[in-house]
Formats: structure tokens, sequence, C-alpha cells
């Protein structure tokens, strides 16, 4: 296992390669750039701007001078916000995105995977109807309704909580809730589906012929097999939440980096794009990496050989 | 002792392949089968609906705008009367006193000047009134040159069952339509995704070790990549078309497919029986296809009932940004996302495209939890 | 040892939460939550183009003139001028009492520095050409001629003189605009590119930088060294950025911040009546209209362009699609303009929509285009007033017999396409005034003008009238060249005028000193807080 995993790690330094190439090159073939506004600009002007950002030098060779950049660490300037290096804005904002996700991941996981193995266990009953009901729910209805509903619901008719913003906890609930939302749906749904297969399975009808209590029958050897296929989806589900959703953010004013991927590619900003593709690659490659792990530590017969 | 030798008819029993064991399970289901069947339905209006509404879905009604959902037909009674007379203010001419007696108004005109005959297209012009017509006040054709006469019209009665929207356009057509999009891309791009990652998933899995790790990384490498700027390029390159739109959300979402898939087939292969069929010489293929596969349905059949949502609230992120369907096509997602906007001024503007969403969402919920039961192979 | 340590950790603590407790019960801060439409994109106020970046500018500095809340020009650094009988010289006193924020005296050479550097070819400004009426600014810019040769110099510390490359009556308009401030040339030599980090940052405004972080806020606290600092009410300033403008209603209405820079449109109906005097709705200096390609020849007939114009309900666009937060348009220049008499207008105005289909129809009957022979492709960026407004532009042309189809581009695809002399029919742009003169919506139609000038109208007696009038001193006549270069600009409708923007704002009733404005300038020195 030890020898797999430094394998994998070797094997993530091609592979982030490969993804930059790739995206650098497709994010210049789309037309415009970063300094096309609606009030443009006088074409020699635009001379001037390009030359201080090295637009006038061959595509080629601005990758290099990207890569050579890449390999200390700097992410460039950004294009878009021209106070800050790209290295700047992920330094405030990832952190940010980091909190939010992470806590809304926690929260999902825990209350997904309790409700889905509760409605497994209580297949056809009205429970498990309620809970299959209310994650359907959560999948349909769009993080774009959820939240502006909570923020006009608690924040301005009944001015609970702070109806946007970032500073306190108070500000965390509600974007913690939406992001959450739709995820604890997913997770019961999958916990439901896996769990409801492993309970007729050969090992846990052993198990329950053995006399073992109920909850030990569920919970260690129902659990393990079931939970799989949650460990699969939440390899790049967790990339994702720990990234910062743009809707999260944009409706609550959160200072995460999930807007830059917006609002960097809408606006042609190069380097902010590339850093959030710098970004999203590490955490896909290292929870892929987690998520193989978790799988044969919990799946003794599998092995990657 | 008998000399009874002969053999049953019917010994051995025909065996039932996988499929038909499972069309008759299926069929037991009764949530499955009412959700197959209201899934059906909506589909079926989503085809054939816009053509039988008796608005199209991209008629504007400029007098309608933001109409509330109404079981009463338009203008409502209390409403002909002031409409009447807006109308022929325009037209700048003296009114008297305007009746209403069924689809029927009249209106005694008269200006100082004859009466030009043109002012009866202010009148059919506007939505509610049409076939107006000048007649004198006997009830004949107008004299020529007079200064008075009576303006008749009918009364167009125009239902919007489930109200307009911003534009004055009919919210009932426009879902249904918005049905058949919605369907087609959520349909179209979770085959995609699934044909693509099945197959994907099961081969990774099955063979294992390098080429696990390859093409897992190829996984990894094709998520990083930023989703926007692929579908920029693809409308660059190919031009707006609906067909890129699918193809754009399906090649996003069989990387998950694929990666759930191969993580249950690492497990699968390890089974017995897949070990029991490789020592009978069955070939790589075949494992693949009549071991692995079935065996990894289950999570797979849920997945599906999850993607094809994903597939619906991506196609209206895409329209948000200007890079999907296009005006005045729309879908669910899109509607969805102008009734949020109009959530206070509007509510109905939401609910309704929210609540056939949700619909079409639990039927394939349920359907989903139906193939899944019906496909379990352990469940005999 | 450890005791005395200890004791002195232990006293110096308690001192601290004395003293802090001293200082927030001493003073409590005005602090006023101020909602932007996005975060700026730069503080370097010679690398921006944009109205957000201008709002925050006027706080942080002060130019030669300024805008009071009535969007007049009086004095800001300057406390009086002259101007020259030919026009081409302005010398400006500067007031001994003007500061910056780290106490050095405000001088002539600021300004003359600022100047400089927004010509220099090596910053790179995009709105250089702002100050172009400078005497060989624009040679500088962009001719390669040295930078020292500027129009402008400091005659003294405290006495500039600026000379005009031609009579240029909306001078002292311009240099309200963020393009005349002027620069703390230590700090800006010292720091380069960083000289916009707060601690960095130096100013002379009513304000100064103290924080800014992206997508969060941008705080700025008052100025003790700005010569009216007696006067500023206001102690802090949060800038907070919105871009979904749902959220700044939201938080409006929870009471979270006290102004919002637009508003959902949508909601329109609802705020009217929730909201009442809140919601600030005013003429703005800004016109919204259709270019069409001139260049092709189904539409190079002007009475074609004309017909299309005619048929546009410009009522039901501002009042059913717009809201009423725009308002009909028969003009380019917007009216309330400065340096301009009676408005030009299209002779249709006051026609009925039904006489001028009849009229549009005839005209397109003499041009020899039949009903149903021409098909228009109308091309929009993303938003959902664009789509809606060319949706019933489209459907009106059907009143005509022309065929419409819209089709969406992408924002910053479609700019780029628009300048590139993309192959399209009929677009729309909006364009925002810069300083309150005509010549700043004629020249978007100048020949040469390819950055602007989508439709590539070229008319020589247009170039030639635009020409003379910046060679005319007196405003009257000025005004009177300006006015005949509209109406042939009207004749022809390269691109139909259909609506003036407006300003909207949110503004609480705890903010006091707020005055609607052509230009949409609220300085924040001039608001106060209550309650």
């Amino acid at each position: 296992m030890f020898g797999y995993v430094l394998r994998r790690l070797a094997g993530a330094v091609p592979t982030l390669f490969i993804i930059v190439t790739i995206a650098f090159f497709m994010i210049r073939l789309a037309p415009g750039g970063p300094f096309d506004l609606e009030r443009a600009l006088d074409p020699l002007i635009m001379q001037n701007l390009e030359r201080a950002f090295n637009f006038d030098k061959p595509l080629w060779q601005q990758y290099l001078i990207y890569l050579g950049n890449l390999a200390q660490g700097d992410l460039g300037p950004s294009f878009t916000r021209r106070d800050f290096t790209v290295n700047d804005l992920f330094r405030t904002g990832l952190p940010v995105s980091i909190q939010l996700g992470g806590l809304a991941l926690a929260i999902a996981l825990v209350v997904g995977v309790f409700l889905g193995a509760l409605a497994a266990l209580r297949q056809n009953s009205w429970v498990d109807y309620m809970v299959v009901g209310t994650a359907t729910f959560g999948i349909t209805i769009p993080t774009f309704v959820i939240a502006p509903t909570l923020s006009l619901f608690f924040g301005v008719m009944m001015g609970w909580l702070p109806a946007g913003g970032w500073g306190t906890w108070r500000h965390m609930v509600l974007p913690i809730a939406t992001l959450a939302l739709p995820q604890i749906a997913i997770i019961a749904r999958l916990t439901r589906g896996a769990t409801i297969e492993a309970l007729r399975s050969n090992h846990v009808r052993t198990a329950r012929a053995y006399g073992l209590p109920s909850y030990v029958v569920v919970g260690v050897h129902a659990l393990r097999g079931a939970i799989l296929p949650v460990v699969s989806y939440l390899g790049p589900t967790a990339a994702a939440l720990l990234t910062g959703s743009v809707v999260v953010e944009t409706i609550f004013g959160i200072p995460g980096i999930g807007r830059y991927f917006v609002q960097g590619a809408l606006g042609r900003d190069y380097t902010l794009v590339m850093g959030t593709v710098v970004v999203i690659a590490c955490f896909v490659i290292l929870f892929n990496l987690i998520v193989d792990i978790l799988y044969a530590w919990l799946d003794p017969r599998v092995r990657y050989d | 002792m008998t000399t009874d030798t002969a053999i049953p008819a019917e010994f051995p029993p025909a065996g039932r392949s996988l499929g038909q064991d499972a069309w008759l399970r299926l069929r037991r289901n009764r949530a499955a089968v009412a959700s197959a069947i209201v899934l059906l339905l909506l589909a079926f209006a989503g085809i054939v609906g816009p053509y039988l509404t008796p608005h199209a879905y991209d008629r504007i009604y400029p007098q309608y705008v933001r109409a509330p959902a109404s079981l009463e037909a338009y203008p409502k009674e209390d409403a002909i009367v002031p409409a009447f007379q807006r109308v022929l203010e325009r037209a700048r001419v003296e009114i008297g006193e305007v009746e209403v007696s069924g689809t029927t108004v009249r209106a005694p005109v008269s200006s100082g000047e004859p009466l030009d005959p043109r002012i009866v297209r202010y009148v059919d012009r506007s939505d509610l009134f049409s076939n107006a017509r000048l007649e004198g006040e006997d009830g004949n054709a107008l004299a020529e040159g007079a200064t008075s006469g009576v303006m008749v019209a009918n009364v167009q009665r125009l239902r919007f069952l489930f109200g307009t929207d911003a534009n004055g356009r009919d919210l009932l057509s426009r879902i249904l339509i918005g049905i058949r999009i919605s369907l087609a891309i959520g349909v179209l791009a979770s085959t995609m995704a699934l044909l693509l990652g099945v197959t994907y998933g099961a081969i990774a899995g099955y063979l294992g070790g390098r080429i696990d790790n390859v093409m897992m990384r190829v996984v990894d490498i094709l998520y990083s990549l930023p989703f926007i700027f692929f579908v920029i390029l693809l409308v660059v390159f190919f031009g707006r078309s609906f067909v890129l739109i699918f193809i754009a959300i399906g090649c996003t979402e069989w990387l998950d497919m694929a990666r759930i898939v191969r993580g249950q087939t690492l497990t699968i292969k390890r089974q017995e029986y897949v070990q029991a069929a490789e020592a009978l010489g069955v070939s790589d293929a075949g494992i693949v296809r009549r071991h692995i596969i079935p065996n990894a349905l289950g999570p797979v059949v849920v997945f599906v009932t999850l993607l094809v949502p994903k597939a619906i609230l991506l196609e209206s992120l895409l329209s948000f940004l200007g890079l999907g369907v296009q005006e005045p096509l729309t879908s669910l997602g899109l509607l969805i996302a102008e009734g949020a906007s109009n959530m206070r001024g509007a509510a109905w503007l939401l609910i309704y495209p929210a609540v056939t969403l949700t619909a079409i969402l639990f039927a394939l919920n349920f359907l989903g939890d139906g193939l899944r039961d019906a496909l379990d192979p352990k469940d005999r | 040892m450890m005791r005395s340590m200890m004791k002195a950790a232990m006293l110096s603590t308690a001192l601290v939460l004395a003293g802090g407790m001293a200082a927030t019960q001493a003073f409590a801060e005005v602090v006023y939550n101020r909602g932007n439409d996005t975060d700026p994109e730069t503080l370097d106020h010679h690398k921006t183009t944009t109205v957000v970046v201008g709002h925050l500018m006027r706080d942080l500095y002060e130019g030669l003139v300024i805008h009071n809340p009535n969007a007049e020009v009086v004095p800001g650094v300057a406390e009086s001028w002259e101007i020259s009988d030919d026009g081409l010289t302005y010398t400006f006193k500067i007031r001994e009492n003007a500061k910056w924020s780290n106490g050095d005296p405000v001088t002539a050479n600021d300004f003359v520095f600022a100047f400089r550097r927004i010509q220099d070819p090596a910053t790179a400004a995009p709105y250089a050409n702002m100050q172009y009426p400078i005497e060989n600014a624009q040679a500088i810019n962009t001719g390669g001629m040295a930078v020292e040769e500027l129009g402008a110099r400091a005659v003294d510390d405290h006495t500039l003189e600026i000379k005009l490359a031609a009579p240029t009556p909306y001078f002292l308009e311009l240099l309200t605009h963020q393009t005349g401030l002027p620069m703390h040339q230590a700090s800006v030599e010292q720091h380069g590119d960083q000289y916009t980090r707060p601690g960095n940052m130096v100013t002379n405004g009513a304000y100064m930088l103290e924080s800014f972080t992206p997508n969060d806020k941008l705080v700025m606290r008052k100025n003790a060294n700005f010569h009216d600092a007696g006067n500023v009410q206001i102690d802090v300033i949060n800038y907070i950025p919105f871009e979904d403008r749902a959220s700044c209603l939201r938080r409006f209405e929870a009471e979270e911040v006290h102004s919002c820079s637009d508003v959902p449109a949508e909601q329109m109906d609802y705020m009217r009546e929730a909201l009442g005097e809140k919601l600030r709705i005013a003429p703005y200096l800004g016109t919204y209209y259709l270019p069409i390609k001139t260049t092709k020849e189904k539409l190079a007939d002007p009475r074609i362009r004309q017909a299309i114009s005619m048929v546009i309900d410009r009522e039901f666009l501002a009042t059913e699609i717009w809201r009423d937060t725009m308002v009909p348009a028969y003009s380019l220049v917007p009216p309330g303009i400065g340096n301009y008499g009676d408005p030009v207008e299209l002779e249709y105005k006051d026609q009925d929509i039904l006489d001028r289909e009849d009229a549009a129809k005839a005209l397109l009957e003499e041009a020899g285009v039949t009903e149903g022979s021409l098909t228009l492709d109308l091309r929009y960026n993303t938003s959902e007033n664009n789509k809606n407004t060319m949706t019933a532009v489209a459907d009106m042309m059907k009143n005509i017999g022309i065929n419409a189809t819209i089709s969406e581009m992408e924002g910053t695809g479609y700019f780029d396409y628009l300048k590139q002399d993309g192959d399209f029919d009929m677009v729309r742009a909006g364009w925002i005034g810069d300083y309150s003169d005509p010549q700043n919506f004629l020249f978007l139609f100048e020949s040469d003008n390819l950055g602007f000038n989508y439709p590539r109208w070229a008319n020589e007696e247009f170039d030639a009238l635009m020409d003379k009038a910046g060679q005319t001193v007196d405003i009257e006549e000025r005004a009177g060249i300006l006015a005949e270069a509209e109406r042939l600009m009207l004749d022809n409708v390269p691109a139909i005028p259909i609506l003036y923007y407006s300003s909207r704002n949110l503004v609480s009733d705890k903010l006091k000193g707020w005055t609607d404005n052509i230009q949409n300038t609220h300085a924040t020195r001039f608001l106060s807080i209550e309650g």
C-alpha cells in the first residue's frame, strides 16, 4: 500500500503537467481577451496594454514563461484584478472556501449516511418515504433558489441571521445549510441504495444468523460495504465543495474562490483561470488518492496491483 | 411398478434471462409502474403539447405581461370596459358608454372630423379585441364622412392557465416546451454518460494495475479542466446547437459515473463467481459484460437518477451564462431561474416550473429504485 | 525576575484592556456600509475605465475641480482659475492648506506628474484619450514624443498652467473625471506597482485606504489631513461589492447596508411599493442604442434603417420591459447634457405608433423592400433585459414585414466581435457619458473611430462638422454645429437610439445628504448618517 501511495504521488506531477498544458492552450483559444469591455479601447492603447502583459509574445513563449513561474509557485498577476496576484487572491479566498465547504461536507456526510441507512433499514415504511421524498426535493431545488429563499426568510423577514456577508459564525449558518442540503440528499440516496443491497448480501445474512445485535450488523457489516459508492462519489465532490460554490458565494457575498471560476472565465482572466485549474487539479488528485486508499481499507478484497 | 415413462412436456422449464426476469419484477412494483406512466405522460406532453395549446410558446402578448395564473379567461370581466376605453383613447375620439354583451363590445364614438376608418387598427392591434369594425348608429356600414358611429369588436377571451412571463408569453406552453427540452437533454446526456462511464469504469476496474491507473488519471485530468471554457470553445468551433449542449454535459457527467463503476468493479472482480468464470476460461469481455456490469448496476441506476437532475441544472447554468439553449426555446432550468428572480413579484413563474421539475424527478426516482430492485440478481 | 515580568505583563494587559474599553466608549465611529456594483479592477486610477472605480476615487482623491452634490463643477484642490481668451490656456491656483494623507502638501507638481504618467505609453492607460485635449498628449501617448513636452507645467508649487491643443469647453468637466486626479509622486515611485496597497497608498481626498479584501469589502477611513476634514461626517466606509443585485436589496432591507448602487429590475413593482422614497430613479447621462451594420447591402439604404427605427415602440420597452428604469429616447444625446441647446430629436417622436408603421411601410416600399423579403439577425450580449428588449424589437419589426431572428452571445466574446467588424446585422450597445458634453456621444460615429463605430458609418459631412466643432471656441456656436451633426446622424440612423439610462439607487432614510443628479456622483464627504 505504501508503495502504491508513493507511485500515485509521483504520478501526480506528470498529471498536473498535462492538465496545465491542455488548459493553457484551451483557454487561449476562446475568442476575446481580458481587455474587451463594453467600452472598447483605442487600438493603439490596446497595444500598450498587450505589451505590458506579454501578450505580444508568441504563445509558446508565454506558455514557457508561465511554466517557469508555476514551478516556483508563482501563479502570476491577475488580469481582471490588477492590484493582486493570483497567489494573493487564493491566499485570502481559499481558507474561506475550505472552511465553508469542509463544514458542509462533514455535516452532509454524517446526516446523509445516517438518514440513508435509516431509510434502508425501514425500507418502504413512512420513514423511508419521508427520507426519499425530502432527498429528491433536495436534489431538485437548485441552489440558486434555495440560497435567496433562505437569505430572504431568515435574514430579511425573520432577522435571525445575517442576510449575507462574512465574519462571524452566524454568517456561516445559511451558506453551509445551502451547500449541505443537496449533498445530504445525494448521500442519503446513495447510502440507502447501497445499504439495501448490502442487507441482502451473504455476509450480512451470516452475521444476522450468528445472532449479532442489529446495530452491530448494520453499523459494522452492512455499512462498511454500503459506504463504498458514497466514498467514490465523495472524491470529486469534496474537491468541488472545498473550492467553493459560485452561486452560494455570490448570493451570500462570501469572499471565497468559487466565483473566480466563472468570473475568470467570463472575463478571460487567463492567469486566474489557470490558478483555479491548478488548485482544483491538486484537490482532485489528492482526494481521489484518499478515496482509493479508503476503498482498500474498507474492502479488504480490493487490491491495487 | 409403473410403465409410465413419458417425460412431462414441460421439463426442464425454459430459463429466464436477466432482462426478462427484471421486466417481470418491475411490473409488479406499483410505484415504479406509476412513475413510468407519469414520465411517459410528461414526455408525451412535452412532445405533443406545444402543438395542442392555444398559445404558441413564443407568442408575445404585450398586454399581458406578468399576468397571474387563472382559470378564468382574460380579460377578466371588470377589465374589459376600461381596456376598451383605453384603446379608443389612443384613436383620439370621443367615447360614449361601453356595452359588453357576450363576446361583443360596442361603444359609440364621435369626433370633430370625419372618422378615420383606420382607427379600427388600434382595436385590432390590442390582444383583447378582434374583428373591429365601425358601424353607423343604425347597425349598417358607416357612411362616408360621418363624424360619429359605433365601434364594435369581438372580445378575445384568452386563457392563461399558468399565467404569463415577463415578456407576456403563456407559461403553460413554455413549460411544455421546457419539458421537452429538459427531458431530452437530461435523458440524452445521462445516457451518454451512462454508456461512456460504465464501459470505461468497468474496463479500468477489471483490468486493474497500470492500465487502471492511467485510465483514472485521464479521468482526473478531464475533471480538472475548466468546464466553461470547454463549452465556449465548443460553441466557437461548432456554433450553437442543441446537440452541442447535451454532448457538453454528457462529457462532464461520465467522469463521476466512471469513478463509481470502477469502484464497484474493484469489489466485484474479487467475487467467487467472477473467479469461477475466469477459471472456466470466459473471455475478459464476456466477464465484463455478463458478470461485472449487471452486478454493478445497483448504484449505477441510483446514480443515473441523480445524473438527470444534475444535467438539467447544468444546462440551466449554461443558459444563464449565455451558452445554452437559445431564445425563444426554453428549458425547465431556465424557467426556474427566471422564476427565481421574480420570486417576489410573480411567484407563479417559479412555482409551476419547479413543481413540474420536481414531479419529473420524483418519478425518475421511483422508477430508478424499481429498476434497481428489479435488476438485483441476489433478490431471487 | 519572573514575578516582575508577570506583574509587568498583567499591568500592560490591564492597561490595554482599559484603553481599549475607553477607546470604544470615547467615540462611536460613524460607519457607512455602501454597496458598489463590483470590486474595482485596480485602484490605480490611470489603469481603470469603470464607474465602479470612479465612485471609489471620488472618496479617495480630490481633483482640481469636483462635482458638488448637484453635479455642478466647483473648486476642489484648485481654489480659483483663469481661462485665456482663446480658450487654450488654463491657470489654476492651488489652495495652501491642501494636504496628502501623510501630511505632505499638495503641489502643482503632483498634477503634472499624474498627467505625464497617464500619457506615458509604459503606463498603458486605457483612458489616456480622455486627457488628449491637453497639448501634445496624443503625440506622447501614441507617437513617441517625450513626456516632458506635455502642455501641463507647474509655474510654482501652487500654480498650475495647462495648455490645450484646441479650445475645449468641457475641459473643466474632464478634470472631474478620475483621469484628472493627482498622484503622490514619492510613493508611486517608491512602491511602483504596489503603491495601491493599503499602507502604501497616499491620497489627498476625504478618505484614505485602510484595507481591501476581494469579494468581501474595501475599507476607507477619514483622512485627518484633508483640508475640509471638519465637514466630513462619516468616519469609515465599507464598500461592499454586489454582483447580484437582489442580494444587495435583501441586505438593504435587513439594514445591513445603507445604500445600493443598482437594483434588481424584475422586482421593481415590489420595490416601488415597499420602499417608496428609498428607491431613487433619476435621469442619467447614457443612451441605449441599436447599431446597424451600414456596410451591408441590405442595410445600406438609410430609409430601411429609418423604417426600423420608426416601428420601435420605445414607450412599451421602457415601461414593460425595463419597468420604468429606462426612459424612451428619440435622440442620441441625452437631455440635460451641458454645453448644448435644445435637444435634436427624431421627427416622429410624437406621432402615433400606427401612423409610424404606415410611414415605415411606405419607406420600405420606396427603398424597394417587399414584405417578407428582408430577414435580419438581432444579436445581444447575455442579460435578461437585453434578451427581452431584442425579443420585443423583433416582434415589432414583424409588423412591417421584416423577419427577425435573435441570437445571444456571451459578454466578452460579444464586444470583441463588435470591435473586430463582426458580421452582424443589428446589435445593441450602451454608452454612458464620461463628461457632460455632446461631443462625448457624437464622436462614437466618426468614421475613424474604429473602436466604437460599430456600424462602420462613414459620412464625410458628419466628420467635417465634428472637426469644425472641435475648433470652435464660442460655446453657443459650437452647440449649433454639434446639433447639425446630430441632425445628420438621426436622419441616417446608423444606430437607432431607443432608451436613455437612469441611475438606480437604494438609499436608506438614515443616510442624509444624497442628492440625485445626472452624473450619479455622490461623494461620501457630503453625506452623513443619523440614527
